[in-house]
């Protein structure tokens, strides 16, 4: 674990809606994660979990305070760079819709190789590798409406992994599926992060779920109210009684 | 492994591309269409005026200038003498051409008699036999067009007649002509007969109508032309067969302008279907879009991924497109061939026009994918994850009603421009600013289309929510949901609706005003004449039809064809005191008294507006005419309404002055006033009854009326024809919007159907829609096409200079509004069916 954080967030706000009512969904919240770091993110429906996720990862512009990934500043930056700063550091996974329908499985993976231009040297076997991981070899040429919720989640993990991106931000990525998918999809995350030194933040609120990560931080009402560091054997009893005190 | 180079960026937009195919195909089948109609208008005008070429060459074939006289009494054979003995000439034949009709058994068939010596004749002019032989100097045969002969049923070594002053001659078929050389002249309507026949059957002793001639090798023609035309005299016309064909082009300039402006009318809604498919594929795939955004695309790659799908389907549209114009080019010039009376049938491809049409698709394509790629840039791309990131620009909504606005502004106020005589000499640019104006207006309808939709689309949605109950409420608030598109497509219906009100204004205008014409210069129960155009009758028998019962009063006209410096005009001439009796000529300028008095007088004229607007001439100006005096000044002492010119250029004097002037004084036409009481229908079969044998064409003023008015229709045919492509266009547009709109909303769909919604309620709703979508684009067309017809009157006016007043097209309006709404629920049919049959499930999981 480095020493300066990979993505730091200062009094973060974001405030909807533009004239009529208007909706604070995050309230200067102060986040800082480490290279390398598997986070989860919990909190109640509507606690500005996925909003938090979107400004860290430059989808969105925030209302008010900074965020950094290492030394570079996100707010402030033009569409342009924000794009190109997202290309290389941050893969997404989200939680429905992950795929672009006219491309098969195999061709969804390689887009952000696609888009970047070069791809990788090593790529195909990385493809073959991730396939294998995701056992999803056989359907490889499928498009996504051939494909089940859960096998175009899995599908969407290993488009994340593919450039091996610095920062891989997923909301509720194990939503969609059964217990055993879910598992390997988190030790799939848990085992990148850890080889690859990819920092993964996770939005999740599954407990279980959440206990693969290092530290859970827990949202309400748009600010971060607890953090939890995790490694014992009672993680899961922890992320638990976490929630309570939440209300959730 | 060849996934990675294949996909890059272009291929995921041609992986777009081939999956939604029908869509594809429907969008490109637009650039199709707009192209197409460009090309086959170029290639319709340019064929047009190189069967024009193609018809003075084989008059002339191979001589390098022609003789004209001063009248159509034709000259002194002595002259041909005369061209011969000048330096330089080193043939010259006699002629004499003369419209007649050939009777073969019972058919008809109007056809130009050529008098030829068939010793000479060969040198200058190319007669290929498909059989029998060629004539003999003097005898009662003629060589015939193969083809002629095929369709009036007759063969070599028949007997057929052929009329001449007013009298059917008998003539033996010796030789049929191949379509080539000869065989084309005036389209493959000509009949050689021996000179000295066509001399005897015209009473033309001694007299030649026509002399061909070729300059020895080395001399110049010019210098030729210029000796000739010394040597017989100013009353004379020496001229070469280029400037024929330049006078054609002026003549058919009328024609051509009117079918580029639909031709870019076509383009303009071709265009329209493009942007409104990338409008659609924006809309369809901002979910895919914000997912590559998120991945990393830059706005400039997003938009690069709309307009390279626009490239493709340009390229692909413009190559098949100009297939499409050579084949939608044939029907053109089908109707074209009735519109200038004269087979139009070898297809000519203006390379310019091949490069502009193909051009002017792609970049029409690329400007209207433009405007919905930028959108595409602007996807954000959280639009991946949301239901739908509708984020309208109200900067844009405000510069599209300005530009809008300002649109509509200034094409209604280009309509109410002056016409072509408040212009003076730039009268041309008349045209101009009547053809942009419909273009602004237009234009500016569509942008400000979404605008209007919502409050328009409330006149039908009322009546729809009253009949159709929940399922019209909710095909009502899906269109007020999404303005933009119900735009769109309305705006198609609009187009295509201007563009029928154009030509229906235009035709209905041009009828009511040749029939007031009919009816207030002409005022005459019934009309004599011969049926070929120049058959003349003598003072004698103009008293025999006078003597005819039933008849009250008669005055005789004749038209004399006569060369005004270059160009050759029609000189009606008239008796004043009894022409007055009959007509009140409309007269736009002049004392009426005092014009009357004066053309009584001689060495006066009227002329008609057309030719007035035409060349900028005003009451009091001269104009020189070539007489048998040689050339005459005339006053002109009044300017008077006239529709029965060629192209309307028409000179009216008196009988007096054609006497002193042409040496005339027959008839080619009478105009009879019946008696109180005596139905014109009796005295027109009494007369023709009675001359049966002089072939003569009589019409009571019903009939007339009746030809003029199909005459008229005739004329405009060819725009019909690019009417229902752009009503094509329309539907297509409809189609696809209402797919897409179905697309759009397969969730939706499918959520209603899982509620409860039966297939039949889901079919309903979307044709509903379809009808109120089609109701507003009626409207919006009916409202620009009452403008946009006003324009293509006045731009007609300018053009032709005639003098037109404007008539609002009220039936066909409203049967127009009646199509639009049909076909934009026909256009409905298969998107509500593939709606209705949505696969609930599938529609729920995925897209
Ligand atoms: N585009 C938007 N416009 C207005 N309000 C929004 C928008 N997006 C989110 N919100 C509001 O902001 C708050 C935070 O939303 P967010 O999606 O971040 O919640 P969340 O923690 O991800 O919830 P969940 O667990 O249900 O996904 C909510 O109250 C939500 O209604
Ligand atoms: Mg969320």
């Amino acid at each position: 674990m480095g020493l300066t954080p990979i993505l730091k967030a200062v009094a973060l706000s974001k405030t909807y809606g533009d004239g009529g009512v208007e909706v604070a969904a995050l309230k200067e919240a102060n986040i800082e994660v480490f290279e390398g770091e598997f986070i989860a993110i919990m909190g109640p429906s509507g606690s500005g979990k996925s909003t938090l996720l979107h400004l860290l990862g430059g989808l969105d512009y925030a209302t008010g305070g900074r965020i950094f990934i290492r030394d570079i500043e996100l707010t402030g930056l033009s569409d342009k760079r924000l794009t190109l700063v997202r290309r290389a550091n941050v893969g997404f996974v989200f939680q429905f819709y992950n795929l672009l329908p006219t491309l098969t499985a195999e061709e969804n993976v390689l887009v952000p190789m696609a888009i970047g231009g070069k791809p990788a040297p090593g790529w195909q076997d990385k493809l073959d590798g991730l396939f294998k991981l995701i056992e999803l070899e056989g359907r490889r040429h499928h498009r996504p409406d051939q494909l089940s919720g859960g096998e175009q989640q899995r599908v969407a993990v290993a488009r994340a992994l593919i450039t091996e991106p610095a920062i891989i931000l997923a909301d509720e990525p194990t939503g969609n599926l059964d217990r055993r998918h879910g598992r390997e999809i988190l030790e799939l995350l848990k085992r990148s992060a850890a080889e690859m030194h990819q920092t993964i933040i996770m939005v999740t609120h599954d407990p279980g779920a959440a206990a693969y990560a290092d530290r859970v931080i827990f949202l309400s009402d748009g600010a971060v109210v607890k953090e939890l560091k995790l490694g014992g054997d009672d993680d899961i009893e922890a992320i638990i009684t976490g929630l309570k005190e939440l209300g959730d | 492994m060849e996934v990675m180079t294949t996909l890059r960026l272009s291929s995921l937009a041609l992986r777009n591309l081939g999956t939604r195919k029908a869509r594809t195909i429907l969008t490109t089948l637009g650039v199709v269409l707009g192209v197409a109609v460009i090309l086959a208008v170029a290639i319709t005008n340019r064929s047009t005026i190189d069967a024009f070429r193609a018809m003075i060459d084989s008059i002339t074939g191979k001589a390098d200038f022609w003789v004209n006289g001063p009248s159509t009494a034709g000259f002194s054979e002595a002259k041909l003498a005369e061209v011969r003995r000048t330096p330089g000439v080193a043939v010259a034949i006699p002629g004499i051409a003369r419209d007649s009709t050939l009777y073969a058994g019972k058919r008809r068939e109007s056809v130009q008699v050529a008098g030829i010596d068939p010793r000479v004749d060969r040198k200058l002019r190319y007669f290929k036999l498909a059989s029998g032989r060629f004539l003999k100097s003097d005898e009662p045969a003629a060589l015939v067009p193969a083809d002629l002969a095929g369709k009036k049923k007759f063969k070599l070594g028949d007997k057929v007649k052929l009329t001449g002053a007013g009298v059917k001659h008998e003539f033996k078929v010796i030789g049929l002509l191949r379509d080539e050389g000869a065989g084309r002249f005036m389209g493959g309507n000509a009949v050689f007969i021996p000179l000295k026949q066509a001399q005897s059957i015209f009473k033309l002793k001694g007299r030649l109508t026509y002399i061909d001639a070729k300059v020895k090798t080395g001399v110049s023609v010019k210098a030729a032309v210029g000796r000739v035309s010394r040597r017989l005299g100013e009353s004379f016309i020496v001229e070469q067969p280029e400037k024929r064909a330049e006078a054609v082009s002026q003549m058919l300039k009328g024609l051509q302008v009117g079918l580029s402006f639909f031709g870019t009318i076509a383009m303009f809604v071709g265009g329209f279907l493009v942007y409104n498919t990338f409008t659609m594929v924006v809309v369809e795939q901002t979910q895919e879009m914000g997912m590559v955004r998120a991945l990393g695309a830059t706005r400039g790659q997003v938009v690069a991924l709309v307009l390279i799908q626009a490239v493709v389907l340009g390229i692909i549209g413009s190559v098949l497109g100009v297939g499409a114009g050579v084949a939608l080019a044939k029907v053109l010039m089908s109707y074209v061939s009735k519109t200038v009376e004269l087979p139009v049938e070898s297809i000519s491809v203006p390379v310019l026009g091949l490069a502009g049409a193909v051009g002017v698709g792609l970049l029409v394509t690329l400007l209207a994918a433009l405007q919905p790629a930028l959108a595409a840039g602007r996807v954000s791309p959280l639009a991946a994850i949301r239901i739908r990131a509708k984020k309208s620009s109200k900067a844009l909504a405000v510069l599209r009603v300005t530009v809008g606005c300002l649109g509509v502004t200034a094409g209604v106020a280009a309509s109410f421009l002056p016409g072509p005589e408040g212009l003076g000499r730039y009268a041309y640019l008349s045209v101009s600013i009547h053809e942009g104006g419909t273009f602004l207006l237009l234009l500016g309808a569509a942008l400000l289309s979404p605008s209007l939709a919502k409050p328009l689309g409330y006149i039908f949605a009322a009546p729809i929510r009253l009949l159709f109950g929940q399922t019209g409420k909710l095909a009502a608030a899906n269109l007020t949901r999404n303005p933009g598109r119900t735009a769109a497509t309305a705006s198609a219906v609009m187009i295509t609706l201007a563009m029928l009100m154009s030509v229906a204004g235009m035709t209905t205008s041009f009828k009511r005003s040749v029939d007031r014409w009919v009816d207030k210069s002409l005022g005459a129960d019934v009309f004599v004449s011969g049926r070929s155009s120049d058959a003349t009758y003598s003072k004698r028998f103009a008293d025999k039809l006078r003597r005819v019962k039933g008849v009250k009063d008669l005055t005789m006209i004749r038209f004399v064809p006569v060369r005004e410096g270059a160009r050759e005009v029609l000189f009606r001439a008239i008796e004043p005191t009894s022409y007055r009796r009959f007509a009140t000529l409309q007269f736009a300028k002049g004392d009426k008294r005092r014009a009357w008095l004066d053309l009584a007088r001689g060495d006066h004229v009227f002329i008609s507006t057309v030719m007035a607007n035409k060349r900028g001439l005003k009451v009091g100006d001269k104009i020189t005419l070539t007489t048998v005096k040689g050339r005459r000044n005339f006053t002109i002492s009044a300017i008077a309404v006239d529709f029965g010119g060629e192209m309307g250029d028409m000179i009216v004097g008196s009988r007096k002055d054609m006497k002193k002037y042409f040496h005339l004084d027959d008839a080619g036409g009478f105009r009879l006033k019946v008696a109180a009481g005596v139905r014109p229908r009796t005295v027109a079969d009494r007369i023709k009854k009675k001359y049966k044998s002089m072939d003569l064409d009589v019409q009571d003023i019903q009939e007339f009326k009746t030809m003029v008015d199909g005459r008229v229709t005739n004329s405009f045919a060819v725009f019909n024809v690019l009417i229902v492509l752009a009503a094509v266009v329309a539907m297509i547009s409809v189609f696809n919007s209402l797919m897409m709109n179905i697309l759009e909303r397969r969730r939706e769909l499918g959520i209603l159907r899982a509620v409860g919604a039966t297939r039949g309620q889901i079919g309903l709703m979307n044709l509903l829609e379809a009808f109120i979508t089609g109701g507003i684009g009626g409207i919006l067309g009916l409202a620009v096409g009452a403008v946009s017809a006003r324009d293509t009157v006045n731009g007609m006016n300018t053009l032709t200079g005639y003098d037109i007043s404007f008539i609002f097209p009220g039936k066909i309006a409203a049967i127009a509004l009646l199509i639009a709404l049909v076909f934009s629920v026909l256009a409905a049919a298969y998107p509500a069916r593939r709606a209705a049959t949505l696969e609930i499930g599938r529609a729920l999981q995925y897209e």
